[in-house]
């Protein structure tokens, strides 16, 4: 799996920098206001309307019980759908989009996260990146959680 | 190119093959209808030669021997037996199958078709029955000569007896017309006194002037299914363009009222005299009787339907924005050009759903074939009776439909009906019957299943229940409230899982299916007399007309179908919260407080509204912050992640852009209001 990605799209949770394999990216938007759905689990925070389509927005924050969930201007929503499907969109809230590269070269080592983080815990590897640790998040695994 | 032909093909077959076994159901009730078994052997006919023509040869070659047996039985030299229809059947499937998979590969399978043909055979036994199968495989395509158009004089004598064949020469001609310009001469000199005159038997031959680009095999093409039935003579002329010179017209008067067939020499003495020029200016007077084969319907890749439905949907979603727009402007030119796209926009709306609406007839096949071959292995005799199959249902709700209704009717004969000397002991026909019924209510299409066999006794299902633990012992029920038992999980009355029946499917399933399209189910029966089944459905599935109320910080959309009336608050009175029971006048309501249920942050009590809505055969009140009037809503699903959402059914874009939640009433009604039920975890 890990073998056929090609290019990160980095982010920040926290301190930490995470990443989501670009393929399964399909938008970033800026955090707006979206409509709240009653009786639904504390990290989905509503709906929003891309082009049309209907899809919940969830937390990454609260999915990884960071320790502080607060909104700046850099806070972002990152739409992914991890089949390609428009039934699958969901967008996922992080403090910060960091940048997009290509992995080239660089070894995706065996992660070995552990850090407190909730729902959130699988990971694809880690990538050792100018000095920084970045994680990649093993989306498949976080939407069935999700979708539990 | 041919990929796409040999799709069609299948598609039509398909629909030949459901003609058939309709067809067959009707023949084994009257076996000595000749009108069905014509439609029987037309139908064989035009899928042997589709067959061959579209390189399914094994389909063709199969076909082939059942269509000689209903040769013979057309032909009053073999009688119709139960054996052959219960073959033919059979050989439907194999049929469906071949179809399907195109020709055999496989050693076994060809091996099994050879000793099906060879089943068919022995009952066609009987001797001089080999009908000429001319299609083999000359179906080379050949690329056209060129490109110019050409003129042809086409000849064509059908023989006395080509209509018994079920060939309409009419259409013969109609392909020709398609391929070019023509003329058609009709001669009608061999037509007998009346008192002689037949009507299965043609006395018409027929001369065509054509003019087309097509090549000389693509017209012989035409005659590819009548070789045997017609003279045919095709003669290319050496003219130019003469189809439109009065010359030809004049030509053709005369050879009419001499009843003497057009020659090619007559025809290239025209092209000579120089008059082939485009003058076609009084084309109409004297057009020769064709009478126009109109297309009544067309076929339409269902894909291209669910297109349109989505931009009609967008559309009416742009169109409230407009709408929105020209409110707020204020110019009346605006809100006059916004209302006249409103009502466009709505006739577009109800037409494009109207399309995407088939028949339920298109089903039914199936289930009769379920009923029919049950009960046969089962050793019952059931009549299946049908009412209403030409209601219409927007397809992805049939499509969601045909297999909780599979189960339901297996049900019925596998449980429901009793074997024939149970039901003679008591008092009751041996054969037993199941309805099919279907019919408009309102919004909604209601489709039962009623079989007349042993019902179910409500006690059992209590004590069933109670047993299972579903319900506590000493809970009170509603007779319609038992009968609702068996659609919780957990819950399946036969002990014994039966070969039919008991294939790990029970209603739970097919509530939650019914309900995956806003579908409701109901069971009711009478021990004795048998049982209902009842499923009320909603005609479409995108579009709802729904009343936008406010609660809390959101907007709702609740279908206007399920309501029955709107309350002040003023006019109710709160008798007692605890119990959530209001009175309106001097009736008495179940309510339920939308905010609690949706447990909202804020808690400031807005404007409060009533609203009655039914719920099976109650009403029940949701109380809101505040009704905001009318609204067209184009639901869209929530995606998957928030399937397990009970409260809400979707979602609908309102005209600023922002989204307002669809409310499942019923849903949360069942939820809330029948607490009385333990959920089994």
């Amino acid at each position: 799996m890990k073998d056929q990605i090609t290019s990160l799209i980095s982010f920040y949770v926290d301190k930490e920098v995470f990443a989501f394999d670009t393929l399964k990216v399909r938008n970033i938007l800026e955090y707006g206001k979206m409509t709240w759905v009653p009786n639904t689990k504390d990290y989905v925070l509503g709906v929003m309307n891309l082009h049309g389509n209907i899809f919940p927005v969830a937390d990454l924050r609260v999915m990884m019980e960071t320790s502080k969930v607060e909104n700046t201007a850099d806070t972002s929503i990152i739409v992914v759908s991890n089949d390609g499907k428009t039934d699958s969109l969901i967008g996922i809230v992080v403090d910060g989009v960091k940048e997009v590269f290509d992995i080239d070269g660089l070894e995706i080592k065996e992660s070995v996260y552990h850090g407190n983080s909730g729902i959130v815990n699988s990971f694809l590897g880690t990538i050792h990146k100018n000095e920084e640790f970045v994680h990649i998040i093993d989306l498949d695994e976080t939407v069935l959680e999700i979708e539990k | 190119m041919i990929d796409k032909f040999r799709e069609k093909f299948v598609e039509e077959s398909l629909d030949n093959i459901n003609d058939l076994e309709e067809a067959l159901f009707l023949l084994e009730k009257d076996m000595h209808n000749s009108e069905i078994i014509e439609r029987i052997f037309r139908a064989m006919h035009s899928l042997k030669g589709g067959g061959a023509m579209f390189g399914f040869n094994h389909l063709s070659e199969f076909t082939h021997h059942l269509e000689t047996v209903f040769d013979l039985i057309r032909n009053d030299k073999l009688k119709v037996s139960n054996d052959i229809i219960s073959m033919t059947f059979e050989a439907i499937d194999q049929i469906k199958h071949l179809l399907q998979i195109g020709d055999l590969t496989d050693a076994g399978d060809i091996a099994n078709q050879q000793a099906f043909i060879k089943r068919i055979q022995e009952v066609s036994n009987q001797e001089g029955s080999t009908s000429t199968a001319s299609v083999g495989g000359s179906n080379v395509e050949q690329i056209a000569e060129s490109d110019g158009s050409k003129t042809f004089l086409i000849s064509i004598k059908p023989n006395e007896d080509i209509l018994r064949n079920g060939t309409n020469p009419f259409y013969l001609l109609d392909d020709l017309h398609a391929m070019g310009d023509a003329k058609v001469v009709a001669f009608a000199k061999d037509i007998p006194e009346l008192t002689q005159f037949k009507p299965v038997t043609n006395y018409s031959q027929w001369q065509v002037v054509l003019n087309t680009s097509e090549s000389i095999n693509e017209i012989k093409d035409v005659f590819i299914f009548v070789e045997d039935e017609c003279e045919i003579d095709l003669q290319e002329l050496k003219v130019n363009n003469v189809i439109n010179s009065d010359a030809l017209v004049a030509l053709i008067d005369k050879a009419v009222a001499d009843r003497v067939l057009l020659t090619k020499e007559q025809i290239e003495a025209i092209g000579e005299a120089g008059s082939g020029k485009e003058d076609d200016k009084k084309d109409g007077k004297r057009k020769v009787q064709l009478k126009e084969h109109k297309i009544s319907s067309i076929r339409v890749n269902s894909n291209k339907i669910d297109d349109l439905v989505n931009l009609v949907s967008e559309l009416v979603t742009i169109q409230a924005q407009l709408n929105l727009y020209a409110e707020k402007d204020g110019n009346s030119d605006i809100v006059g050009l916004a209302e006249n796209i409103q009502k466009l926009s709505r006739q577009l709306r109800d037409n494009a759903f109207e399309i995407s609406l088939i028949p339920l007839q298109s089903e039914l096949m199936r289930f009769q074939r379920l009923v029919r071959d049950l009960s046969k292995e089962l050793d019952k005799e059931i009549d299946f009776i049908i009412e209403g199959g030409d209601i219409e249902l927007d397809k992805n709700i049939i499509e969601h439909l045909t297999d909780p209704l599979l189960h339901i009717i297996r049900n019925s004969v596998d449980h429901g009906i009793e074997m024939a000397d149970e039901r003679i002991k008591n008092g009751k026909s041996p054969k037993g019957t199941i309805v099919f019924k279907a019919f408009y209510s309102g919004a909604s299409v209601i489709v039962q299943v009623i079989d007349d066999g042993k019902g179910i006794d409500p006690e059992f299902i209590k004590s069933k229940a109670i047993s299972k633990g579903l319900i506590d012992e000493n809970v009170e029920l509603s007779r319609k409230e038992i009968f609702d038992l068996v659609f919780l999980s957990g819950f399946s009355t036969k002990e014994t899982v039966s070969d039919v029946s008991g294939r790990g499917v029970g209603m739970d399933v097919v509530k939650k299916k019914i309900g995956e399209i806003r579908g409701e189910v109901s069971l009711d029966s009478e021990v004795g007399k048998g049982t209902t089944l009842t499923l009320e459905l909603p005609m479409t599935l995108s579009i709802i007309d729904g009343l936008l109320v406010k609660v809390s910080d959101n907007q709702y959309v609740i279908p206007i179908a399920n309501i029955e009336k709107i309350h002040a608050i003023e006019d109710v009175s709160f008798g007692n919260t605890i119990n959530h029971i209001v009175s309106i006048g001097e009736e008495q309501f179940p309510y339920i407080d939308v905010r609690e249920v949706f447990e909202t942050k804020n808690e400031d009590s807005g404007g409060k509204q009533l609203i009655l809505v039914k719920f099976e055969d109650r009403k029940v009140g949701l109380l809101v912050d505040q009704v905001i009037g009318e609204y067209q809503t184009v639901v869209k699903p929530l995606g998957r992640y928030l399937k397990k959402q009970e409260n809400i059914s979707g979602a609908t874009i309102m005209g600023d852009g922002s989204i307002a939640l669809v409310m499942d009433t019923n849903r949360m009604i069942h939820n809330n209001a029948s607490k009385k039920y333990r959920t089994k975890k």
